[in-house]
């Protein structure tokens, strides 16, 4: 091996040579075959560099031209092995090393998933590992190619998929197919009808025949505005009918009973001053605790809380580092001890627990509520509450037309249309 | 014999520097500089380096000359040079 590169396996000298006869010197050993370089001359004195292996030569060549010789620098790894000789397990620790890091890395220790909304990261990681994916395999084993053909033709909601091996980290892109809603065709014929129990309030029709009125009882299932139009002949039979798609906008007053439950006797919770706090490395679905407190209580509340997430999610981007989290548990304890609610106490947790299943109820119906009636009564166990609604709100549902049979013609004496 | 050998060189198309041992120089801009077949050094400082070949003596002149890669065959020189001059033959 030529050049620097070459001159620093095989180890250099440089030395400093005194005296009055330096060009003697260099034609000495250069007589002798020895290369030399970064030939200078400073203040009198030559500095030359050579090969390591050339030192006794050149030390022979200075003496019989008369010149005095000083080492000044050894480069090189002859020099390099002398100084750590008694450092032999430290170089074998180097070259252990690199040789570890090498063979580790041809496995997979990373698997990020991106791009999954509605599933979630465990059900992929369950659905590669069904093609033999999984984290710690060798990764010169893994056909991304076929893998990925053969995930997107077994799992229907698959849109688009893609597998990257990236050093030690297999990157699975994913983008999930949306379902296909069922369409209606608009112009196509339907009926409109109720899909709850109620009195109709008000209709107006924009399209069909109107099948109900104001004031009308309706259950489930009832048709409000027709889709079949019959038209009627000049002797007021039906001739034909006619198909559209009905169209209206129909208000029914319905009733809602909501109804909610609470014990008098309940369990109070005292809590302890002092709390107990662990910490637990979380990664995909396993959970390893680095620090366990001692629980000294028998009742307790676990809180769980996520630390340093930004910094989490920096490193798990960095390869050989698999995904993780870190969390705080802490453990409150508490003595419990029988208690009652007074009355009014029911009655606020009937009414909050009431109102909460009237706005789950009434979300997103654009709905009026006409009535409204609370009733609280004690029961044996504590006290009951029942929320009664009067609400106005639109009803209807569209549904397919069904088809009639074509009306026969009245025939005359003679058997002719 | 020599213009004999030189005849047949060039006939041959071979290349005159390797078989007569003829300095050749090779000089890259003003700083640096190659020189095949010398025989030896005659003086070398930071200002001036003078070199035996087979055609008389070759003398370098300018400032922070050095030699930056010496072998049998060869010498590279670095440096600023501001003159080259041919002396006649001399004895060291």
């Amino acid at each position: 091996m030529k050049g620097k590169t070459g001159r620093y396996l095989r180890g250099s000298v440089r030395i400093r040579v005194k005296g009055l006869y330096l060009s003697r010197f260099l034609n000495l050993i250069t007589q002798k075959g020895i290369e030399y370089w970064d030939v200078c001359q400073t203040g009198g004195y030559l500095e030359v560099s050579f090969a390591a292996k050339a030192f006794k030569d050149v030390a022979y060549c200075a003496k019989k031209s008369g010149n005095r010789i000083k080492v000044l620098d050894k480069k090189g790894v002859p020099f390099l092995m002398f100084r750590y000789r008694k450092r032999k397990l430290f170089c074998i620790g180097i070259l252990a090393a690199l040789a570890i890091i090498m063979v580790l890395s041809n496995f997979l220790w990373t698997i990020t998933i991106d791009g999954n909304t509605t599933l979630t990261k465990l059900e992929v990681l369950e659905r590669l590992e069904s093609f033999g994916v999984r984290e710690g395999m060798w990764k010169w084993s893994l056909n991304c190619y076929q893998v990925k053909e053969k995930m997107l033709t077994k799992y229907s909601d698959l849109g688009w998929l893609s597998l990257t091996i990236r050093g030690s980290t297999l990157e699975v892109r994913l983008s999930e197919a949306v379902e296909t809603p069922d369409i209606v065709q608009k112009g196509e014929p339907k009926d409109l009808v109720s899909d709850r129990t109620c009195i109709i309030y008000s209709i107006v029709t924009r399209s069909g025949v109107p099948k109900v009125k104001k004031g009308d009882v309706v259950q489930e299932g009832d048709l409000l505005i027709a889709g079949t139009q019959e038209i009627v002949g000049d002797d007021g039979s039906v001739t034909a009918y006619d198909y559209v798609e009905a169209d209206g906008d129909v208000l029914g007053k319905c009733q809602y009973e909501l109804e909610s439950s609470v014990a008098r006797d309940y369990i109070q919770r005292q809590y302890y001053e002092k709390e107990k706090t662990g910490l637990y490395i979380a990664s995909n679905a396993k959970r390893t605790m680095i620090f366990k407190p001692i629980k000294n209580f028998t009742y307790y509340d676990t809180v769980e809380e996520e630390l340093f997430a930004g910094a989490t999610d920096f490193l798990s981007k960095l390869p050989f580092v698999p995904d993780f989290s870190i969390w705080k548990r802490t453990y409150l304890g508490y003595e419990p001890s029988r208690a009652q609610y007074s009355d009014e106490e029911m009655q606020s947790i009937l009414e909050e627990d009431l109102a909460r299943q009237e706005t789950a109820l009434l979300h997103n119906k654009n709905s009026v509520i006409l009535d409204r009636q609370v009733e609280m009564a004690p029961t044996q166990e504590g006290m009951r509450g029942v929320l009664r609604l009067t609400v106005m709100e639109k009803i209807g549902k569209e549904q397919p037309v069904e088809r009639m049979p074509d009306p026969v013609p009245p025939q005359d004496e003679s058997g002719q249309p | 014999m020599g213009k004999k050998q030189e005849k047949i060189l060039d006939r041959l198309h071979l290349p005159r520097e390797v078989f007569l041992n003829i300095p050749l120089l090779e000089m890259e801009g003003l700083g640096r500089l190659r020189l095949e077949n010398y025989k030896s050094i005659l003086e070398f400082t930071s200002t001036c380096l003078r070199v035996q070949t087979e055609q008389g003596v070759f003398c370098f002149q300018g400032f922070n000359i050095f030699i930056r890669y010496v072998n049998s065959q060869e010498i590279f020189i670095e440096g600023t040079i501001r003159s080259i001059c041919i002396e006649e033959e001399a004895h060291e």
